[in-house]
């Protein structure tokens, strides 16, 4: 009875493991799951209208000056697919030299056209403008904006920031290595500090995609984008370091190919 | 007797090629989406940094039955009061078709390598010296840097692969639009480059 006993005891946990693990698999098979923020009739045209929801794409370390956050999703409609970006960047604008020892500034026109340039020059997202998907084979796709966008930014004068910024966790993680490592190489930071806005730049960008780069983009994995605009670039995570290229983390490799292939499913179902 | 040690010979050759290759590790290793030919990059091997904000890594890559060398350089230069133009980044890298690569060799002679394909060098802004990488600062206090960084494949021959592997060499300069990249090896010759090449299968 004691060694039956001991039996099942022994059975139990082994069961209980095999069900936890049952149960966690059955979890990320959940995770994966297609997710969509609509699938829906357009009402005047009677297209289909589908896209997924936004996932996050993250990277392991992002300091540099057009540098963005975000997330990626595939957008149908009409028959045509969309890579969406959800596009947060944020960059910093120094104050001109003319302005920097006047005590209020604000009185100058030039100083106010320069307040006027940080929220007009930094978001135009012209027709003809590129993302440029990397690939871990070391192509790249790019794809074409069809329309001009034009964005409404966000600014914090020197010393303050963004509000939605310093909400931001991650960001906010960054920040204090960053300033860490500054005060490591004793660099004063708050005296760059006191020269320098911050322009945030939201958006939701629109990319076709094409024959060959929905071929390609069903198959492969993507380790970052470099996104322009009419003024700029803005990597979605792409740098190199000292040692090595950092590009989105492994787990967001893939996070292009599963949309597609989301839509493809929701369309053949 | 005599066969017996051509046999233990060829072992051991097999034994100690395999373990070499063991040590070989690899950045990307998969295929290419358009072609389906495999592709393989070695782990990226870091040149001896002798100029501050400027530096080289290196990479042997077999796409196909095709050998490659590749250089990514990262570069720290220009400098702008204002805000740099759009124009200003997309040139401050750029490396032609055909660009060249002269790799400095240990007797001092010369070998050069052609680019199969030119690049424009993906440039971002640092402000203030704002940005750190690694343990250097980088930028200067009073206005704008640019940083700019570019991979390029240079294609191996077989006369290549003896002439780089039948050296060491001191220093490499990428022959750019407008500039030259200069980088070095550091104070003695190096094996990094055959390094490199013994990894690409």
């Amino acid at each position: 009875m004691s060694a039956n006993g001991g039996c099942q005891m022994k059975t139990l946990p082994g069961l209980i493991l095999v069900a936890a693990t049952l149960s966690t698999s059955g979890l990320a098979h959940a995770k994966s799951k297609c997710e969509f923020s609509q699938n829906t009739i357009d009402a005047a045209t009677g297209e289909r209208i589908i896209q997924t929801e936004f996932d996050t794409v993250t990277t392991a370390m992002s300091m540099g000056q057009t540098e963005a956050n975000g997330g990626i999703s595939i957008l149908m409609t009409g028959g045509q697919k969309y890579l969406a970006i959800n596009f947060d960047a944020t960059e910093q604008i120094r104050l001109p030299d003319e302005f920097a020892d006047l005590p209020d500034p604000s009185w100058d026109p030039k100083y106010r056209d320069f307040l006027d340039r940080l929220l007009g020059d930094t978001a135009i997202f012209p027709a003809g403008s590129t993302a440029r998907l990397d690939l871990d084979d070391q192509t790249s796709v790019v794809l074409v904006r069809d329309r001009n966008l034009r964005v409404r930014t966000q600014y914090a004068e020197p010393g303050q920031s963004v509000s939605s910024r310093s909400s931001n966790t991650q960001t906010a993680k960054k920040l204090v290595g960053f300033l860490a490592k500054m005060a490591d190489a004793e660099i004063d930071v708050n005296a760059d500090a006191t020269r320098h806005y911050t322009v945030e730049t939201k958006a939701i960008l629109k990319y076709p995609i094409d024959a060959e780069a929905e071929d390609i983009l069903r198959r492969a994995a993507v380790t970052g984008i470099r996104i322009e605009s009419r003024d700029r670039y803005y990597s979605m995570m792409w740098r190199s370091t000292m040692r090595q290229i950092v590009g989105w983390s492994d787990k967001s490799y893939l996070k292009i190919r599963d949309a597609m292939q989301c839509i493809d499913e929701a369309v053949g179902g | 007797m005599k066969t017996l040690i051509g046999v233990l010979t060829i072992a051991l050759t097999l034994f100690s090629a395999s373990d070499a290759r063991a040590d070989c590790k690899y950045q990307w290793d998969t295929s290419n989406y358009r072609t389906g030919e495999k592709v393989l990059w070695t782990q990226w091997v870091m040149n001896k940094r002798v100029n501050a904000g400027l530096y080289g890594l290196l990479s042997g890559v077999k796409e196909g039955d095709r050998k490659y060398l590749a250089l990514q350089t990262v570069a720290f230069d220009g400098f702008s009061a204002s805000r740099p133009s759009k124009e200003d980044i997309d040139s401050a890298m750029v490396i032609p078709d055909n660009a060249k690569l002269s790799v400095l060799l240990a007797d001092g002679t010369i070998f050069d390598l052609f680019a199969e394909r030119g690049v424009v060098g993906d440039t971002s802004i640092v402000v203030n010296g704002s940005e750190l990488d690694g343990d250097f600062q980088i930028g200067r206090a009073d206005g704008y840097s640019f940083k700019s960084h570019s991979i390029v494949k240079f294609l191996l021959d077989d006369a290549a692969i003896a002439a780089l592997n039948a050296q060491l060499a001191t220093d490499l300069r990428l022959h750019a639009t407008g500039k030259n990249y200069d980088i070095s090896f550091g104070s003695k010759p190096s094996d990094k480059i055959q390094e490199v090449l013994a990894c690409i299968p």
